[in-house]
């Protein structure tokens, strides 16, 4: 419950800037450490009560250490030494400063995604199997271990939601810790912002950690990396002092580029992600040049990885040496070029602030685009398209050449759609739905059904008695889905009413009723608009409740009319945001126990706010459809599969194999995000996957990139393609992190 | 026992059928045609221990070996040390080794084993450190509850590196107690010495120096940087060596700033505050966790973890609860107990009890890896046809980009590339039983070695592959390996068009009339034999 308060100051606390063995240089000194503040609405902990682990709203540190044997004490971040003097001091010996630090950038973090994205950052949620019946826990807390590990890795378990940190001895050859020193990669400010990325991105995306081709962990890796790199350079302190330090290498603009090197070799951490940005040659850091081509050649998530940051840094050096070059020009009384000596202060720290700004900006593209994304199965091209997207539709005019800066970096090092005839930030731009749609020839049952939508979100109550009337009569699994909507709405009830009893009737002196929201017409309003007062699991048992709801409305949107003409018109709709629905799809493709038809699983509906250029709020809805198909190596089976029934198709199983244990090899999925206007509710962005899921390329795609990742693999006796759970999708990943294998 | 017969030109190929692991004669006509007696090559004999094919002895095998040839073998070649490839050559019976009976000309190794070579001795140090680490890391996780896929994984990976037969989980007892006995005599001595005689009793060591101390004519060693060698009484036949690499980089899964997390100097000294192998050491000795050098932090800040697992949190505390005993309340309802069963299921799912031992299953499969990539890759170049069969031992992926750009130069200036060798490749022994990492996938237009750089042009409808694996055995391991990786079968049932050879079927399947014709297939048949024991290929070179 984010309740509690008023205007509490925020909470301070010190961290290292880089690393220990970064901080221990001398030249370093004056930037070691910096302290972090976080907004106390994020946990707040009445002073006067304990503050263990930290273990708050949005992360729980436990200190085990299973290799060691024992426990750590967790801090008490309200002890008043803590409280009252911007935290414990940064120190390697003291195990409660590295639970600060763990907690201290981890919720920094989080703050920026909150702030780029309009809402509250939630989990992945905890998925298991309960008596054949699939489940999702809210989990209100990303687990930290600081020390869970004895080798030089790091890494975000999606199974445990947990982020693991290692700690091992520096060798002889290590370059930054002393050899035999004890390092902690809980200590990298880099390393704790990267982990924490992928799990905040797991809880947008929880698809994403699949290898469904090329792109899509590089993805992972990448964005992660993004963001530990701006984070950084949002921090403005810390490139005062490294823009005073090297100011011949200004004009070159070397400096950021080195510099975001740098954070990541500390711990020979990042190295692989950061190669492609530059490279030392006789000594001096070099941008490193553009290859379009690069991408055809390279395998593997950190190498293709390191072409998209590259990119993502050439454009924000390009943004920020065209936002100084009228300070320089100011500063050499025009000709551009400083003299001699040190840099006067006043400009080291304006040209900081650009930095940081333009740090800040591009961070935040980044980060947004990711609601501008399909929910699947993502390639390199559709992020850009997403960037370019979320920015234009936020501030349509490209007033800082933003936009292009980007398109432009991104199309030197290869990156964009390769089905696009031109890249235009115009050709970029996700369609409207109903251009969309006109492309099609489909102009039908759009208005309905955004009229339609518009219901959903303002008043859910309707659309509920809508699907229970359509689905009440129709068989027991239209009467699961009533069962879980009820269930679901009762979850919140019991959320809200305990909302109010803690926050307000407890401390209420006149003694006020208690909630019952069974009587109420809860489902009346719009709840998704209520987020940041409902607090974090209330609002994931509301975008869950809205997601069944939608799926029950978009299915029985098809039910609704038995007249094969109505039915062609919704299929033709569907098939305008990428989903399959016709009778004729591919059998493999999940179908409806209620109608036997292909189905599709709505992922998520939520809502992003952001404010706009004139200070207006901006809202749209974002819906996910995920559509999935059960995919397999062999071209004959997978044909079997597509055209026959189950029963037969286990009958050609067991003729084939001599087993009646049918496996599929892969899951093939596609789908489609909507952007949905908050006031009209106009559909303003499609954004689909490339292929549909009744088109065969898309899936013989992805067989063909499993069986090259096969060959990447990284051992070679388990069989890679199939031993691909979602567990170790990051461990393995991230072993040997001081070997830059990261 | 007939002899094995060389055809007059070409070559005759013998795969063993055996089980799990490689052993391939050749027989080349001689000098003078058939009227000479051939000249036999042996490559590799060693099977993986319960792979066995139709409970077939090694020792029917070496019979085998010994009646086709006659007694005498003029080149052996092994490829690398790994138990499936060699362990034949160190097994007796009644005492006595069973190659006793047959005598070697020349040996042939990769230059890896070269004991006058720098790079061959850090190679080797290297990898005998690793081997004791992972000895003492074995002997401390059979100690642990759990963890069985790591016994498993750890188990399969030491008895192939080591080649004994011994039972689950103490493969690498003997390296531990060698070591420990070397230690007790030289207290002081640097432990990667210790190391050294720790492990010289290994079966794959002891199978290496026997073919070493009974090869007549010497032992050669052989190099991708070295003109191609020449048969002993073979006329004008060239063997090309393509691996092992002269480059560490691919020959080891190192980046040019690594080195390992695990140092020798871990085990038989000081134990490192950073090592896993110190947290192996504490999980069996919990009193090593009351050991400070050991302790990342100190004592006041450490709970040991039995205080919190037995820990009955209290309900109803008064305000002068001490702090101390809120924050083990805190760390016990928030971790749960001794074990996940002990615990709340609702906490217990976020455990990491077992999870660091995943850095142990990392080497060990590292090692793996890189003695792979010690393979000897033998490309045999028949005189006439320019036709060549390539031998690649278990060669990972660091070594088929090895192969990429060599070549060389013969006296008359006439260059060969390893790509002209592999497009005229008409028999591919497929690496490391199958797995993926040991063929390369790709097209003839990449610029790395590939399946698709091989067979090119005329040769294309030549291409034979054979693959030494025993499936079932293979998946019905308690761990199950994946020989051969589907996908790769499935490319080279393809590109072979249906003619590839399995240790594990007795016969060669023809496949669908639209993949190759009645009267190829036929043909193909005619040059087959398939046997029990073996499967004999003969390759003409007119």
């Amino acid at each position: 419950m984010a309740t509690g308060g008023s205007f509490q100051s925020p909470r301070r606390l010190r961290v290292f800037a880089f690393d220990p063995s970064t901080g221990n240089r001398h030249a370093n000194r004056r930037v070691r450490e910096m302290t972090i503040s976080i907004p106390w609405e994020l946990d707040p902990v009445p002073p006067d009560r304990s503050f263990f682990g930290p273990d708050g709203e949005y992360i729980e540190v436990l200190d085990y250490d299973p290799a060691s044997g024992v426990f750590y004490e967790p801090i008490n971040l309200n002890d008043p030494a803590v409280l009252h003097n911007d935290g414990l001091a940064p120190s390697e010996e003291n195990p409660q400063f590295h639970q600060q630090m763990v907690y201290a950038v981890a919720m920094d973090t989080i703050a920026v995604f909150e702030q780029a994205l309009g809402r509250l950052v939630i989990w992945a949620p905890h998925e298991f199997d309960e008596n054949n019946e699939h489940r999702d826990l809210y989990v209100g807390k990303l687990r930290i271990y600081p020390h869970a590990l004895r080798e030089p890795n790091a890494f975000y378990d999606p199974e445990k939601k947990a982020l693991m940190f290692g700690y091992f001895t520096a060798d002889r050859d290590s370059r930054s810790a002393p050899p035999n020193t004890t390092v902690f990669t809980c200590l990298s400010h880099d390393i704790i912002v990267h982990e924490t990325c992928h799990a905040i991105l797991d809880g947008m995306h929880p698809r994403f950690v699949e290898n469904s081709n090329p792109d899509m962990r590089a993805l992972h890796e990448a964005f992660a990396d993004i963001v530990a790199i701006f984070q950084h350079f949002s921090h403005p302190n810390v490139l005062e002092d490294q823009i005073a330090r090297t100011r011949g290498d200004l004009e070159k603009q070397s400096l950021l580029g080195a510099l975001a090197q740098e954070f990541g070799q500390a711990v020979g951490y990042g190295g692989a992600l950061r190669d492609a940005i530059g490279h030392y040659v006789n000594g001096e850091w070099q941008l490193r040049e553009p290859d379009n081509t690069i991408l055809h050649r390279l395998e593997g998530p950190h190498a293709r990885g390191a072409v998209l940051v590259a990119a993502v840094f050439r454009a924000f050096l390009s943004i920020y040496s065209d936002r100084v070059a009228d300070l320089f020009r100011i500063a050499s009384g025009g000709s551009g070029v400083l003299r001699e000596g040190e840099v006067d202060p006043d400009l080291v720290k304006r040209l900081a602030r650009e930095a940081s700004r333009s740090a800040r900006h591009v961070l935040r593209m980044c980060i947004r685009a990711m609601d501008y994304i399909p929910p699947v199965n993502v390639e390199f091209g559709d992020y850009l398209r997403a960037i370019i997207t979320a920015d234009h539709d936020l501030y349509p005019e490209d007033d800082f050449g933003y936009r292009a800066a980007l398109i432009e970096a991104f199309t030197a090092w290869g990156i964009y759609p390769d089905n696009m005839p031109v890249i235009t930030e115009k050709a970029l731009i996700w369609p409207e739905l109903r251009d969309a749609a006109a492309d099609l020839g489909i102009d039908e049952k759009i208005d309905s059904f955004e009229a339609m939508f518009g219901t959903l979100a303002s008043n859910p109550q309707q659309i509920f008695n809508k699907v229970k009337e359509q689905l009440d009569y129709v068989d027991s699994a239209g009467q699961v889905l009533i069962r879980r909507l009820e269930a679901k709405r009762r979850k919140i009830n019991t959320i809200l009413e305990e909302n109010y009893e803690t926050s307000v009737r407890s401390r209420s002196s006149i003694s006020l009723p208690s909630l019952d929201l069974t009587k109420s017409e809860i489902l009346g309003q719009n709840l998704l608009s209520s987020e940041y007062e409902n607090g974090r699991e209330a609002a994931f048992a509301i975008r869950e409740f809205y997601a069944a709801l939608f799926w029950g409305m978009i299915s029985s949107l098809n039910a609704d009319d038995d007249s094969s003409k109505a039915r062609k018109k919704g299929d033709a709709l569907m098939r305008v945001i990428g989903i399959a629905t016709d009778d004729t799809a591919p059998r493999t493709i999940a179908r409806s126990k209620m109608t036997d038809r292909p189905t599709m699983q709505v992922h998520s509906v939520r809502m992003a706010n952001r404010l706009g250029k004139r200070g207006q709020k901006e809202s749209e809805y974002v819906v996910e459809i995920i559509q999935s198909r059960d995919a397999y190596f062999d071209e004959d089976v997978q044909n079997a599969a597509d055209a026959m029934s189950d029963a037969e198709f286990r009958k050609f199983w067991e003729e084939k194999f001599g087993s009646t244990n049918v496996q599929k090899d892969f899951r093939y999925r596609s789908g489609c995000t909507l952007l949905i206007d908050a006031r009209s509710f106009e559909i303003r962005r499609v954004i689909r996957t490339r292929y549909r899921a009744d088109q065969n390329e898309g899936l013989i795609r992805q067989r063909r990139h499993l069986y090259g990742s096969a060959r990447n693999a990284p051992n070679a006796f388990d069989n890679p393609a199939k031993g691909d759970h979602k567990g170790n999708a990051f461990a393995a990943q991230h072993r040997h992190v001081h070997n830059g294998r990261f | 026992m007939p002899r094995m017969q060389a055809p007059s030109t070409g070559v005759r190929v013998r795969m063993y059928r055996q089980g799990h692991g490689d052993c391939f004669l050749l027989a080349f006509a001689g000098k003078n045609g058939t009227a000479n007696r051939p000249v036999y090559v042996l490559i590799d004999c060693g099977l993986k221990p319960g792979s066995e094919v139709d409970n077939q002895e090694i020792g029917e095998i070496v019979n085998d070996i010994h009646g086709a040839t006659g007694g005498v073998i003029d080149v052996v070649v092994v490829t690398h040390e790994h138990q499936d490839h060699v362990n034949g050559f160190a097994r007796k019976k009644s005492g006595t080794p069973i190659f006793d009976k047959i005598s070697f000309r020349q040996c042939w190794l990769a230059w890896t084993e070269d004991g006058g070579d720098d790079l061959a001795n850090a190679l080797r140090d290297r990898f005998r450190d690793t081997l004791v680490t992972l000895a003492f890391a074995q002997e401390k996780v059979s100690a642990l509850a759990g963890a069985q896929d790591l016994k498993h994984r750890l188990s399969d990976i030491l008895g192939t590196e080591i080649g004994d037969d011994d039972t689950e989980n103490e493969e690498g007892a003997e390296v531990v107690k060698a070591f420990r006995a070397a230690k007790r005599k030289e207290p002081f001595a640097a432990s990667s010495g210790l190391a050294a005689s720790s492990i010289k009793g290994i079966t794959n060591k002891k199978a290496i120096r026997y073919l070493r101390n009974r090869a007549i004519d010497g032992v050669k060693f052989l190099r991708p940087d070295r003109a191609p060698k020449s048969l002993p009484d073979v006329k004008d036949l060239k063997v090309y060596a393509l691996g092992p690499p002269r480059n560490e980089n691919l020959l080891l899964d190192l980046d040019p700033e690594g080195d390992e997390e695990f140092h020798l100097a871990t085990l038989g000294g000081a134990l490192a505050v950073g090592g896993a192998a110190t947290g192996l050491a504490i999980a069996v000795a919990p009193e090593l966790a009351e050991d400070d050098d050991l302790q990342p932090f100190s004592p006041r800040y450490r709970i040991a973890r039995d205080r919190v697992f037995k820990r009955k949190p209290n309900a109803n505390r008064r305000s002068s609860y001490p702090e101390f005993n809120r924050k083990l309340d805190h760390l016990r309802s928030a971790y749960g107990g001794k074990t996940a069963q002990d615990s709340d299921p609702a906490v217990a799912w976020r455990r990491i009890d077992d999870d660091w031992l995943g850095s142990v299953e990392g080497l060990a499969l590292r090692l793996n890896k890189e003695v792979n990539n010690t393979s000897l890759v033998l490309a045999f170049e028949l005189p006439n046809t320019k036709k060549v069969l390539l031998f690649t031992g278990d060669a990972q992926r660091g070594s088929w980009i090895g192969w990429s750009d060599l070549e060389w130069k013969d006296d008359v200036g006439v260059t060969t590339t390893a790509r002209d060798l592999l497009g005229r490749c008409v028999l591919y022994k497929v690496g490391h039983h199958g797995s993926h990492n040991a063929t390369l996938n790709g097209k003839e237009s990449d610029d790395y070695a590939n399946i698709g750089w091989m067979a090119r042009g005329a040769y294309a409808d030549d291409f034979v592959a054979m693959i030494p694996a025993n499936t079932p055995w293979a998946l019905g391991k308690p761990k199950p390996w994946t020989h051969p990786l589907p996908q790769i079968e499935k490319a080279l049932m393809k590109k072979a068009r249906g003619r590839v050879f399995r240790t594990d079927r007795d016969t060669i399947e023809k496949p669908d009339a639209d993949v190759i014709t009645d009267t190829e297939w036929a043909e193909f048949k005619e040059r087959v034999e398939e046997e029990g024991l073996y499967f004999d290929y003969v390759i003409e070179d007119e």
